[in-house]
């Protein structure tokens, strides 16, 4: 049998621009999304008008409207997409490896970088939605704060006593973390975030591991950060 | 801008307390509230000044109330228990102010976040002792105030948002738990909660 050598089908002329657009820039709902976290983290959700939005992502309403059915889902989709990022970020940091305080230590750092990195989005999570946006961006915050809190929650295992470690102790480890990153994110001072890491790993570690083993974390963070993360 | 003696300024903002528990930050009418609260009518000026100093007002009044509870502290310990006692008490006994406290006057621009900051800063006095009683002071974090303040605090608003206000004083256990492990780790804390428990 003969094959006949066949033309490849015709095929649309994959231009310079549309190659850029599909690999590197951002689409309008990522633009726009963006948009909405850098004029909240400015001016506070309350004031953030849609008007505003669609000036600095650079869209018209129609594409807005295309692509949300208005402010409080553009902010739901936001705190998801941090949600998501942030998942993304300290997933991509763990190794098994890794032992369960490693875990916590390199899984944080991750988050303090990527959010340094993105500063309206730290002040998305860590104050506009905890304070200031309406129930369901709320709602979506307060999953991943439980995610979170259910992940420290395996720390009860390295207590002395399991039991003298009440039931609210990994949501308020996480609050005191949450404090110290929303005193950098209110002071401007974002891009120092990586540098609370020992701070907040013996908060979060003390109320399971104790004070020495918490403080030794504390230092093995220090070392981390001084390694270069 | 002047609002003024001091005594119709305390009664001013006093007033505009009440009214931005009643109906949160943005809907407070700043002249009605002047009018009620017999004070002149001077040019208001930024309205925003105003509801900052009364947040300021009520920042004092809740350590005030939180030092006169716990002069009669035996132990560093017990100070801190007594301290949050009368917090969480005063929080429950009027849930309005309490929302408004820690939802809606943080939610209304970025410039009153950094007041908010401010409020949970004020009870660090309360905490530095702590550092002492410790026995690893030097070792202890520069921000453990801190630390201990937002574990608190991220239980109260949970219990507020979920709107348990009312049962705040029951949290007074778990809170001191999270409030002293920073300073004296989890077992010393823990017989401290469980006495609290216990005089509860």
């Amino acid at each position: 049998m003969t094959s006949h050598p066949v033309d490849p089908p015709e095929r649309e002329s994959l231009g310079a621009d549309r190659i850029l657009k599909d690999i590197f820039l951002p689409t309008d709902r990522e633009r726009i999304m963006q948009a909405m976290a850098d004029t909240c983290a400015e001016r506070g959700y309350a004031d953030t008008t849609i008007d505003e939005i669609l000036e600095k992502a650079d869209v018209s309403a129609e594409v807005f409207a295309q692509n949300f059915e208005g402010k409080d889902d553009c902010a739901v989709a936001v705190v998801n997409m941090i949600l998501a990022e942030g998942t993304a970020a300290s997933s991509g940091a763990w190794s098994s490896d890794y032992s369960e305080q490693e875990s916590v230590i390199v899984g944080f750092l991750a988050l303090l970088e990527m959010f340094a990195a993105r500063p309206s989005l730290a002040a998305v999570s860590y104050v506009q939605a905890r304070y200031a946006m309406p129930p369901k961006a709320y709602l979506a915050y307060a999953s991943g704060v439980t995610v979170l809190a259910s992940m420290l929650d395996r720390m009860r295992a390295y207590a002395s006593d399991e039991n003298m470690v009440p039931a609210l102790a990994s949501r308020a480890a996480l609050g005191s973390a949450g404090t110290l990153i929303r005193q950098a994110i209110v002071a401007g001072e974002a891009e120092n975030l990586p540098k609370l890491l020992p701070d907040i790993i013996y908060g979060l570690l003390v109320p399971f591991l104790g004070q020495r083993e918490a403080l030794r974390s504390a230092e093995r963070a220090r070392e981390l950060l001084k390694d270069g993360g | 801008m002047s609002t003024g003696t001091r005594s119709e300024r305390a009664r001013l903002l006093d007033a505009l307390l009440e009214e931005m528990a009643a109906k949160g930050c943005r809907g407070v009418q700043v002249k009605k509230v002047m009018r009620r609260a017999g004070v002149a009518d001077h040019d208001v000026g930024d309205q925003h000044s105003l509801l900052f100093a009364a947040f300021d007002r009520l920042i004092e009044r809740l350590v005030a109330c939180m030092k006169g509870r716990c002069v009669r502290a035996e132990s560093w310990e017990e100070g801190v228990r007594l301290a949050i006692e009368a917090l969480l008490q005063e929080l429950a006994r009027n849930p309005g102010m309490t929302q408004m406290a820690m939802r809606s006057f943080p939610a209304l621009r970025p410039e009153a976040h950094v007041r908010y900051m401010e409020l949970l800063k004020a009870f660090a006095p309360f905490l530095e002792e702590g550092r002492r009683v410790s026995g690893v002071e030097g070792e202890l974090p520069a921000e453990v105030e801190m630390l201990a303040i937002g574990a608190a605090e991220a239980i109260i608003l949970d219990a507020v948002l979920d709107e348990r206000t009312a049962e705040l004083p029951s949290l007074v256990p778990s809170i001191l738990f999270s409030v002293l492990t920073p300073f004296l780790g989890p077992e010393r804390a823990s017989s401290a909660m469980r006495n609290a428990a216990r005089a509860a």
